[in-house]
């Protein structure tokens, strides 16, 4: 799914458009779906989203609704009980256990689709801002934003060697699995504490390397860069 | 050691017995000597493990030798941190894992890192990041994430970085390391591009054939040792070092010997080390002109 994000960010039809407009386009549909109550406005936020993402962004509608189904089920799982209470007055529908009469009653299941509808929107709006703009355009936004030069150099190199990071984890697992490492249970333990050891020893000595690479080319104690030319 | 009084006039770093061994024991240079003349195609080559890397850390400041000194332009280099940073700006080391020296997601924000380390306008840097670009073929890649790229394209953005700081003097670890043979063609050519515009080049290599036409002076470290000094005809001509330090021989100088022992070349001529000598030597005894 990080995967997918990225790619798109990378690749979207909104790419080079101005990191701050599309921040505040998000910033927009959220404190919208998050300080109004009225499923209509969050129905409204996330359909403009939507429509942003798939006509502005060129994203394909089928993409977007898949990734939206992944928080969707975390909030539907959430928001399902409340709907449900014991002896509802306004029942729209109900059943009785033993003694007890469970149902959905209608105030219970208006407070429950708004509390989805605004989540969602809420999701929606940031999707919009992380599937158009690459990490590295947030990064300047939030440099332009003063946010403190060490987390912003942190967060650099955090999205880089992410990428490095799995790459490796991959070539070391194939080279495993290539030697019968993951063949049985007690092999894919033992080889599972080699690889996080190893990966965890790698990332020092890497680390490490950097500092050098970054020396030679004059690092001292910030990352300076150019924003990335758009257009 | 050809011509030393020459060599010592053109020198522009040196190296003066330095010794190094790292932390854990291992000897990293054995009072090491060696000279790089200005505007030169310089390749160190030695097996695995000969100091190659070692040594390169040297050159640029990263590792400081425990004897010994080493000299830029004839001044021993200074490892404060205004020194460095004045060393760096002048001697740019390209990484053999481009995965170590690129830090940033964005090609063009890698490439403007150096410069504007150096003190250069915004307006400059970003100058040199679309002429850097421009000379190692990557305009295209500009809004590409490093971590989509393939080796290779990676290979030329870090060599993008280091060019774009416009050092007089590139040192490449390995850059041919691990690049199909048209990506290897490719970065000879832009390091024979750059070396034309005045540049020091300096690389290591694996490959003799490449070392035997491409090289104007050739370095063989062996065990921490500087064991030979000069230009590709005389290496090549030293089969017992060549040995000694498991170095290949070039293959047209193969060819070169086998066609002697055939009796289809006359012997004792000077031996050709690339193609287009072997061809010289062919045309001279076949086509009578």
């Amino acid at each position: 799914m990080i995967f997918t994000i990225d790619q798109w960010a990378w690749s979207n039809g909104l790419r080079d458009a101005s990191p701050r407009r599309k921040g505040l386009a998000a910033l927009f549909g959220l404190i919208l779906s998050l300080s109004f109550p009225l499923p209509a406005v969050s129905a409204t936020v996330i359909i403009l989203a939507a429509l942003l993402l798939t006509v502005k962004a060129r994203l394909p509608l089928q993409t977007f609704l898949k990734l939206m189904t992944v928080p969707a089920a975390f909030l539907l799982t959430g928001t399902v009980t409340i709907a449900f209470s014991l002896s509802p007055v306004d029942a729209v529908w109900q059943t009785s256990i033993y003694s007890y009469m469970i149902g959905i009653s209608a105030q219970g299941l208006h407070e429950a689709t708004t509390l989805l509808l605004r989540s969602l929107g809420a999701t929606a709006s940031l999707y919009f801002f992380v599937l158009t703009t690459p990490m590295v355009d947030a990064i300047e936004l939030f440099n332009d934003l003063r946010t403190p030069r060490i987390l912003t150099d942190l967060m650099l190199l955090t999205y880089r060697f992410t990428f490095v990071l799995m790459e490796t984890t991959q070539a070391m697992i194939t080279a495993q699995e290539a030697r019968l490492g993951y063949t049985t249970t007690a092999n894919s333990f033992r080889s599972f504490g080699i690889l996080a050891a190893n990966l965890f020893i790698r990332s020092l000595l890497r680390s490490r390397d950097l500092y050098t690479a970054l020396a030679a080319r004059g690092y001292e104690d910030e990352l300076r860069v150019l924003p990335r030319k758009r257009g | 050691m050809i011509n030393t009084v020459n060599s010592k006039i053109n020198s522009l770093l040196e190296a003066e017995h330095i010794e190094f061994a790292y932390p854990d024991g291992t000897t990293g240079l054995n009072r090491l000597s060696m000279t790089i003349r200005q505007g030169r195609k310089v390749a160190v080559v030695g097996a695995n493990g000969s100091g190659k890397s070692t040594l390169f850390l040297h050159l640029n400041g990263t590792l400081k030798p425990h004897r010994g000194a080493i000299r830029f332009q004839g001044k021993e280099l200074d490892y404060s941190r205004k020194g460095l940073r004045e060393l760096r700006s002048r001697i740019g080391l390209v990484f053999q894992d481009p995965d170590v020296q690129l830090f940033s997601a964005s090609v063009e924000q890698d490439i403007s890192f150096g410069p504007l380390n150096m003190g250069l306008s915004p307006a400059e840097a970003r100058q040199r990041v679309d002429e850097a670009l421009e000379v190692t073929g990557i305009s295209d890649l500009r809004h590409r994430p490093v971590h989509g790229l393939s080796y290779g394209q990676k290979k030329r953005v870090c060599i993008a970085g280091i060019y774009a700081m416009k050092p007089e003097v590139i040192i490449l670890d390995e850059p041919l390391a691990w690049l199909d043979p048209v990506g290897a063609k490719h970065i000879l050519a832009l390091l024979d591009r750059l070396n034309a515009a005045g540049t020091t080049v300096i690389m290591s290599l694996h490959q003799m054939d490449i070392v035997a036409h491409w090289a104007q002076d050739v370095i063989v470290l062996n065990k921490g040792e500087t064991v030979f000094e000069g230009n590709p005809l005389s290496l090549f001509a030293q089969d017992d070092l060549l040995h000694r330090c498991g170095l290949e021989t070039p293959w047209p100088l193969e060819m070169y010997h086998d066609l002697v022992r055939m009796g289809l070349l006359p012997p004792g001529e000077a031996a050709p080390v690339d193609k287009r000598g072997l061809l010289d030597t062919i045309n001279r005894k076949w086509c009578k002109r």
